[in-house]
């Protein structure tokens, strides 16, 4: 009986060490600052398209009234200040402000304010937009969801930039957060459920299993952005595209938590992503998986990869430049 | 306190106390669960009301939550079946003289750019999901509660359906300044047998007006047939946000009709 007890008690201790770790171990800013750069340029850019169409979505007279958006939302907990927005004067204020805001978040000014109020505004529209929403909409409200939780400015933006500026150019570098961590994980585990049940959804579907979906897909035309009716022609290819889908999506919190296959997961979300955006004309929602996906990648590698982008922009100083100049004094 | 000591804490990882760690484990623990649910309650349903309890009732629970932070998504993207497209169709009356003029959204050539249209796509998707027939099924249960109960969905679902048809006509009515009528029209896919034959995704014969009064239409249904099942689901906002590529197309092949999959419910 002692022996079952302290079987247990060890197993008991082991799950909570885990957990501990897995969540309350601080990380360094670098993954998710650059997460925000990406994503919140894709929010930004999600809200300025609405400008092009303003009223007619937002409108007095829009496609679904605030009326009939506050009718269809009843017996929800569904909220939007735009409720409250009337006049065509207010809606071109507001619209503005909010665009003013999330592009503040988007290049890291005051973030952990502009963050919440990045994720309020996208809720908002949401919301107020129902019909008109897709994917794209999920993953951006996603993304500042859990980037408002940790300093996602605390690299890679104007705040970081602000700070050196105030210390001489000697500002150190941010510590590691357990707040940073926790909005890593919470990001990681919400994209893998969306994979998941993207995946079940496909299981269902016998057009998954007999290797055409892929055809389907290419051959809606409101989706084409690139002709891919050719591959009707390659029927082996078209099935080989379909089931590698279905599996990759379904299994994608298997492959991308083993540190051995990680890079497959991560691949294939490229591959996945990218043809999607290419030939199903969802640019922008493809970009913002591949975004996500990013979360993936650990703060060291990030920074690395942005010290090589940036040295790669970066005018080369000629040789000797530094060595040939006289010692200040 | 120092600047240097006040610098130097800024900059060193701080690890909560043990309370705060349950605290923080037990609100990850619910909001995860509110991110969980909603796909897995769409994934269980069997009908409108008709799913998983347990999913059923923390759906319920949750809902609060849920719904405030935009977190109800099937995220079924291009599931079960990759299906027909249903756009929008009106005419307006032109000046003297001149001939009436035809008008289709979504429309890649006066939507620009492509997030734009997008939206226009996904508004005549939920728009054309929105359908409930004007007359209640045929199918009802003999007098009692639950016929009732599906006189009472029957209703909503339609009483929902005129709300959005007559917010989009009221819309392009102001716009032309006339009164403007709308159709529905499905888009279907070529099946690759078509496919090999020569019929191009653009062949008119793809395209068919939809029935404003019968729920079901056989009209550009999948090659390998199919229904397209009346909307007599839940409000909109009670369910996971109607969206596309994230929807269950209403066009089922005949193996695995949509109302296999959810009875009266198409997301």
């Amino acid at each position: 009986m002692n022996g079952v007890v302290q079987f247990l008690k060890g197993q008991a201790k082991y799950a909570a060490d885990a957990w501990d770790q897995f969540w309350f171990t601080p990380a360094e800013p670098h993954t998710m600052a650059f997460i925000r750069l990406l994503s919140g340029s894709m929010l930004f850019y999600t809200h300025l398209v609405w400008t092009i169409n303003l009223a007619a979505f937002l409108g007095p007279n829009a496609w679904i009234s605030n009326e009939v958006s506050q009718e269809l939302a009843q017996n929800s907990y569904v909220w939007t200040y735009w409720w409250w927005v009337e006049s065509v004067p207010m809606l071109w204020a507001v619209h503005l402000v909010g665009l003013v805001v999330i592009g503040m978040y988007a290049v890291g000014y005051k973030t952990r304010i502009t963050s919440v109020l990045s994720w309020l505004i996208a809720v908002s529209y949401c919301h107020r937009l129902i019909s008109s929403m897709f994917g794209l909409d999920q993953v951006n409200t996603m993304c500042v969801m859990y980037l408002m939780l940790c300093p996602a400015g605390a690299v890679y933006s104007v705040d970081r930039w602000l700070e050196n500026r105030r210390a001489g150019g000697k500002a150190p570098e941010p510590a590691p957060r357990v707040s940073t961590n926790i909005a890593t994980r919470l990001l990681q585990i919400h994209l893998a459920i969306v994979y998941l049940f993207g995946g079940i959804g496909k299981m269902r579907g016998e057009l998954w299993w007999d290797g055409s979906a892929a055809w389907y897909a290419f051959a809606i035309q409101e989706y084409q952005s690139l002709d891919m009716t050719w591959m009707i022609h390659f029927p082996w290819l078209i099935a080989l595209i379909t089931h590698v889908t279905v599996f990759w999506e379904t299994f994608y919190f298997a492959l991308v938590w083993n540190r051995h296959t990680r890079w497959l997961a991560i691949a294939m979300a490229f591959v996945v992503h990218g043809s999607i955006a290419i030939c199903l004309g969802m640019i922008t929602f493809g970009l913002a998986m591949i975004f996500v996906n990013l979360s993936f990648i650990s703060p060291p590698a990030i920074k690395a990869t942005v010290a090589w982008l940036v040295g790669l922009f970066r005018p080369a100083r000629p040789a000797g430049t530094l060595a040939n100049q006289p010692a200040r004094t | 306190m120092s600047k240097k000591k006040r610098a130097a804490e800024k900059n060193s990882p701080a690890i909560p106390p043990l309370w705060a760690k349950v605290l923080i484990s037990s609100l990850l623990m619910i909001h995860l669960t509110a991110v969980f649910v909603p796909p897995f309650r769409f994934a269980s349903l069997a009908g409108p009301d008709a799913g998983s309890p347990v999913a059923m009732d923390i759906m319920e629970t949750l809902r609060p939550y849920i719904d405030a932070a935009y977190l109800d998504h099937g995220y079924f993207y291009f599931a079960p079946n990759p299906g027909a497209s249903h756009l929008v169709r009106y005419e307006v009356a032109a000046a003297k003289g001149q001939e009436e003029k035809e008008y289709v959204f979504p429309d890649l050539k006066r939507e620009r750019p492509r997030l734009l249209y997008h939206r226009h796509f996904m508004l005549s998707e939920t728009f054309h999901r929105s359908f409930a027939p004007p007359q209640p099924p045929a199918d009802l249960p003999p007098a009692g509660p639950e016929r009732e109960e599906e006189l009472t969905r029957w209703q909503d679902a339609r009483h929902r359906y005129e709300l959005m048809r007559d917010s989009i006509e009221n819309h392009l009515s102001k716009k032309y300044g006339q009164p403007i009528h709308i159709t529905r029209v499905e888009h279907r896919p070529p099946s690759p047998g078509e496919a090999l034959d020569g019929m191009r995704p653009s062949d008119p014969s793809l395209f068919s007006d939809l029935s404003e009064t019968e729920g079901d239409s056989s009209d550009g249904a999948l090659p390998a047939g199919g229904q397209l099942a009346p909307f007599t689901g839940p409000a909109p906002f009670a369910n996971p946000s109607p969206f596309s590529p994230l929807r269950v197309p209403f066009n089922q092949p005949q193996s695995q009709p949509a109302e296999d999959i959810a009875p009266g419910v198409a997301k």
